[in-house]
């Protein structure tokens, strides 16, 4: 069975750092796949590079088996692909609404143009994630950050993406919103939904994902069952080790 | 309820179109000319707003894009002998040419850098036509003697304004869609585009085509209407200015802005002049525009919009009793 989305011998430096070293990893369809480590691991830079936002110094990508390793971002999404940042970046001079109908615009200046925009996909897209009326109309400068994740959820969800790269979604959330967004993801993933998460946030993640990566200094360092990994003695090592450099609690999660 | 707001809006346009047509019948010669010229700025003005006031790539070069256009008309009539309906629009799709090659350096650079390379596109082009072929451009002195479209101030007036009603409409039905959206993205966060799946690539290209094309038209009727092209003052940082402030008074990012402030901005330039009749004038709608910028950063359009939003009801209320 080939992976429908698989990095192969990926590496990328920045200057003299080496945020991304040899990596290589598939996403079957279906399933939910977690990325984990510590700051800095290269978690970001492993999306980017799978979005075609930073070209890796080498290596290759394949979406259904096919190289595209050069083709542009924008035609990635096309074909299925999409992310969400760890940092929100929302149109801030456009409310939510009319966020989310960027998501589901088509490539076409004459379509854009030309066509009536039925609206019910975003609606239902923007209910989805909990998003009502009153939101709707609201500029992302009103938002919470927890707000602000789900808009840059809602608006990645409106490409109707194959594949959904999912980048720290937790952060900043509140225990309701993680509850929520957690039937989201699960209800998308029964009906058929790839994805990839990163997440600080070991706890929320574990019922999400069927298998995790671990990812320490740009290498991959671990891969498997949930459970299997976190017991492993290399990721301990490199979130303990992390965890006492920096005093963050990044093992929370686990216990 | 959008439904009634496009038709509110069609409302306003139509009241619009029709008082102005009605201003030769009181207006004075003087204030027809003034208008004239008014609508000319409003289109170039217009122009510059879908560039810059949409996508946020800052033109300084705009002048080089109605360059374009006055020389090719220009030279097509003086030495060819072309005929107006050969040349103009020759004139419009030479602009589009030019257009786009502008718009090559948006595709490695925005901000601050963007807006110095076209204004040495503008100089570029100034020393061209001093330097390369004065013989058909003219040179310093440029062309004069040129094929007039219309005689008198009047029916230039409702030509020119014909053509800037028909341009404006035309933009604001286009913007009005999802494109318009989709350009003020482009503006917001272009990288964010990009991740949503849109060629940011097409939407610039399409927003230059369309600003240059604007820009063609305005700038071949231009000639032909004064009769003569003269370098100096097409590439010139001053007209520039003008065209910038006109559509930033207005309301940039908007259609009715850029009209709003050219119209503003031609009759102040005009009253000031017994005042101060050298440069001294740029600094006055310098500073009215700081003024303005600083009220209301969206521009004179939505000072009114938030005027009309408040005495609307006031109105209403006395009509009712
Ligand atoms: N654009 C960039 N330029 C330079 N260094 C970068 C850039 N992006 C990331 N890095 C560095 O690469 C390493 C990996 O970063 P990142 O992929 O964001 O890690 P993670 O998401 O796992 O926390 C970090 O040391 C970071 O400082
Ligand atoms: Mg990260």
């Amino acid at each position: 069975m080939t992976a429908l989305l698989k990095l192969s011998g990926a590496s990328k430096k920045f200057g003299g750092l080496v945020a991304v070293n040899d990596v290589s990893f598939g996403v079957e369809k279906g399933e939910s796949l977690g990325l984990i480590g510590p700051n800095g691991a290269g978690k970001t830079t492993t999306f980017s590079i799978l979005m075609g936002e930073h070209r890796p110094d080498s290596g290759s990508v394949e979406f259904r088996g096919r190289p595209i390793t050069n083709v542009p971002t924008h035609r990635r999404v096309q074909l299925g692909i999409a992310r969400t940042h760890q940092i929100p970046k929302p149109f801030g001079g456009m409310d939510v609404f009319e966020n989310v109908r960027v998501g589901s615009m088509p490539d076409s200046i004459w379509r854009l143009i030309a066509e009536r925009e039925p609206e019910h996909a975003e609606w239902e897209i923007m209910e989805s994630v909990g998003f009502g009326e009153r939101e709707a109309r609201m500029l992302p400068g009103q938002l919470s950050m927890g707000e602000l994740r789900k808009l840059e959820l809602a608006r990645t969800l409106a490409t109707n993406p194959e594949i959904l790269l999912l980048d720290e979604v937790f952060a900043g959330l509140t225990v309701g919103e993680i509850a929520q967004l957690t039937q989201l993801l699960l209800e998308r993933k029964r009906q058929g939904m790839t994805y990839m998460i990163v997440s600080h946030d070991l706890r929320s993640l574990r019922p999400l994902v069927d298998r995790v990566i671990v990812m320490s200094f740009g290498s991959l360092i671990a891969e498997g069952e949930f459970d299997a990994v976190m017991a492993d003695e290399a990721v301990r090592e490199a979130y303990l080790g992390h965890a006492r450099t920096e005093e963050r609690g990044v093992v929370d999660g686990t216990a | 309820m959008p439904k009634s707001r496009f038709h509110r809006s069609l409302l306003y346009w139509l009241a619009f179109g029709a008082f102005m047509c009605l201003i030769p019948l009181v207006a004075s010669t003087g204030v027809v000319r003034l208008l004239i010229f008014a609508n000319f700025l409003a289109i170039f003005a217009m122009s510059w707003d879908i560039i810059s006031g949409r996508t946020g790539y800052i033109s300084f070069g705009h002048p080089f894009l109605i360059g374009i256009a006055g020389y090719t008309t220009a030279i097509l009539t003086r030495h060819l002998d072309a005929p107006l309906f050969v040349s103009i629009p020759l004139a419009v799709l030479a602009t589009l040419v030019g257009g786009t090659l502008f718009f090559l350096p948006a595709l490695r650079i925005r901000g601050t850098y963007f807006a110095l390379v076209t204004l040495a596109f503008m100089e570029l082009m100034y020393q061209l036509t001093q330097v390369i072929a004065p013989k058909i451009t003219g040179g310093t002195r440029g062309l004069s003697g040129l094929k007039t479209i219309i005689l008198g101030a009047v029916p230039n007036y409702y030509l020119t304004f014909c053509v800037m009603f028909a341009i404006a409409f035309c933009l604001w039905l286009i913007t009005r869609t999802r494109i318009g959206t989709a350009l003020a993205a482009i503006r917001m966060d272009e990288e964010a585009v990009t991740a949503l799946g849109l060629s940011t690539l097409k939407l610039k290209l399409f927003a230059f085509g369309a600003s240059a094309a604007v820009a063609g038209i305005g700038g071949a009727l231009y000639v032909h209407y004064i009769g003569s092209i003269a370098p100096r003052a097409l590439f010139d940082i001053n007209f520039l200015f003008t065209i910038l402030v006109a559509a930033l008074l207005g309301g940039s990012g908007t259609i009715a802005g850029p009209i709003l402030g050219a119209y503003f901005l031609t009759f102040l330039l005009e009253y000031l002049r017994p005042y101060l009749p050298g440069a001294e004038r740029y600094f006055i709608y310098g500073a009215i525009t700081l003024v303005v910028y600083v009220l209301e950063p969206r521009g004179l359009h939505s000072i009114l919009e938030r005027a009309y939003g408040k005495l609307s009801p006031i109105v209403a209320r006395g009509l009712a009793k």
